[in-house]
């Protein structure tokens, strides 16, 4: 089989005596958008860290994970990259954006310092940043946030991972440049044909851009299928609900006419 | 037509920010009716959180004249201010932020009571009940801590904490941007239900435009400190005049099924 990435069977996170995932099953397709949708607490955001390896120490895994798309445990960092909801946070920020860029290049790639900055200016310029020359050279608090996030995107691809893990990456952001970073994510993928796995509680936003949902609730599966099948006939009722609750321009208006 | 119950005139304010002045709100000018919704969108940056840290002289204007329930806001000082701070009131996005962590949620909502003198001390823990009762919690949540109740909740406690002063208008900044989606739909009928009758008044600021359409009855589109575009929100969804209400109406997401054509 090797048109998977990962299966994943059985696998349990808890912390203490709380399970915050529990006994999940399913994988993911080389080269497929999979989006996880869920509400607060649903356990999307710690089955990611799970996967990348990325979980704090005081919490225990359970089950199992096989890499057959990488035939060996993925090197976070190096065969997969990880793009967080706060790009604030994420980007060192007595670091500069050339520098941050570039980092993953030379620890996974073994660059040399220039050939990791000419990386880092390759990448600016495909993740779409103004003034690429000028913006290398600047801090992280003398960028807007679609900017940051932008960074933290060429960051984690600079090793050029084959996996790509994007955890709520837009929700801080407003609409307009959520919308942008969508576009970039779908475009980047496209071209190095990266899999990625995209995070969102935006059931709307998932159905746009993804191949396939995966629905999360309190820590469990509870569907997984075609992104507009999953849309079109939810099996499960609390992915209908999701669907309801979502609010677009055909929305029934929730306030009365003005007298 | 009513009298407008808040009326704003050459609004502007400017920040420095390296060695630059940055125009944050750039004469803008609007007014809101009792028992309207006006909804404020725009991006991040746009200027409308700053618009309503100045409609809540949380920072002095440079210029321009805020009327509000026929008053000079902006001239208002002592009893007067206080009285008239009473009838504006404000539910930000993150009510944890806004809160006292070591607060219960009685102790939220009676600080208005005393400070504002609503109800009589011995009325006050019946009127706390009563405020719940409204956005639809249950009394018993009263003795729980902030920190120990659900996001949701809490933003309903925001809201009851608001309603606590009888305000004529409530400014909500991005007020439900942080729920689920099942909570946003809840606070956002609960609002309307609020607003049913009782002549209530509010400022929803969003960078939403598709929740935004859902409850205003007027939209105004802010870009660069300036307000670009003003209408129904039906009008602007389907014919946006400024670049800025076109990019966030081609922002909203659309529920793609089976039946929609593959993009």
């Amino acid at each position: 089989m090797t048109d998977l990435l990962a299966t994943i069977r059985r696998l349990s996170v808890a912390y203490g005596d709380v399970d915050v995932v529990r006994g999940l099953s399913f994988d993911i397709r080389l080269g497929e958008r999979l989006a996880i949708i869920g509400e607060s607490g649903s356990g999307k955001s710690t089955f990611a860290r799970a996967l990348a390896g990325l979980l704090p120490p005081n919490a225990s895994l359970s089950g199992e994970m096989d890499w057959p798309g990488f035939g060996r445990p993925p090197l976070p960092g190096r065969d997969l990259g990880f793009v967080f909801q706060d790009p604030g946070s994420s980007l060192n920020p007595v670091l500069t954006i050339g520098e941050q860029i570039a980092e993953g290049a030379r620890r996974h790639l073994g660059y040399s310092a220039s050939e990791a900055w000419h990386r880092a200016r390759e990448l600016a310029g495909r993740v779409r940043l103004p003034q690429p020359e000028t913006i290398l050279n600047a801090f992280p608090h003398q960028l807007s946030g679609g900017q940051k996030q932008r960074v933290a995107i060429a960051a984690a691809i600079a090793s050029r991972p084959r996996f790509l893990i994007a955890d709520e990456v837009t929700s801080a952001l407003d609409m307009v440049v959520q919308a942008e970073i969508v576009s970039l994510l779908r475009r980047l993928v496209a071209e190095d044909g990266l899999t990625l796995l995209f995070i969102t509680h935006d059931i709307a936003l998932a159905s746009a851009f993804a191949d396939r949902i995966v629905v999360f609730r309190n820590g469990e599966l509870v569907e997984i299928g075609a992104a507009k099948a999953v849309v079109s006939r939810p099996a499960d009722a609390y992915t209908a609900e999701l669907i309801a609750g979502h609010i677009d321009f055909t929305t029934p208006r929730l306030v009365e006419d003005m007298p | 037509m009513t009298e407008p119950l808040l009326e704003i005139v050459g609004l502007s304010k400017t920040f420095v920010s390296g060695g630059r002045r940055v125009a944050a709100v750039e004469s803008v000018s609007f007014d809101i009716r009792p028992g309207e919704t006006v909804g404020l969108v725009g991006g991040s940056g746009s200027g409308k959180s700053t618009l309503a840290r100045l409609l809540l002289r949380l920072t002095p204007p440079e210029s321009g004249r805020i009327r509000f329930e026929g008053k000079d806001w902006l001239g208002l000082s002592g009893n007067a201010r206080r009285r008239a701070r009473a009838r504006l009131q404000m539910v930000f996005q993150d009510p944890l932020a806004a809160f006292n962590p070591r607060a219960t949620v009685a102790d939220v909502l009676m600080d208005p009571l005393r400070i504002h003198g609503i109800v009589a001390p011995a009325d006050r823990p019946k009127e706390v009940e009563r405020l719940l009762e409204r956005v639809g919690l249950p009394s018993a949540l009263a003795e729980r801590s902030v920190l120990d109740v659900s996001g949701g909740q809490r933003q309903r406690v925001a809201i009851a904490r608001a309603l606590a002063t009888r305000p004529a208008l409530i400014v909500l900044d991005e007020a439900v941007s942080a729920l689920d989606v099942s909570m946003r739909r809840m606070v956002l009928e609960l609002l309307g239900e609020l607003q049913k009758g009782s002549g209530l008044a509010y400022l929803f600021i969003s960078h939403d435009l598709a929740v935004v359409r859902a409850v205003s009855h007027r939209v105004l589109v802010m870009e660069a400190g300036r307000i670009v575009e003003a209408g129904t929100a039906s009008r602007i969804i389907e014919d946006p005049q400024s670049d800025a209400a076109k990019a966030l109406v081609k922002a909203v997401p659309k529920l793609e099924s089976e039946n929609d054509a593959a993009t």
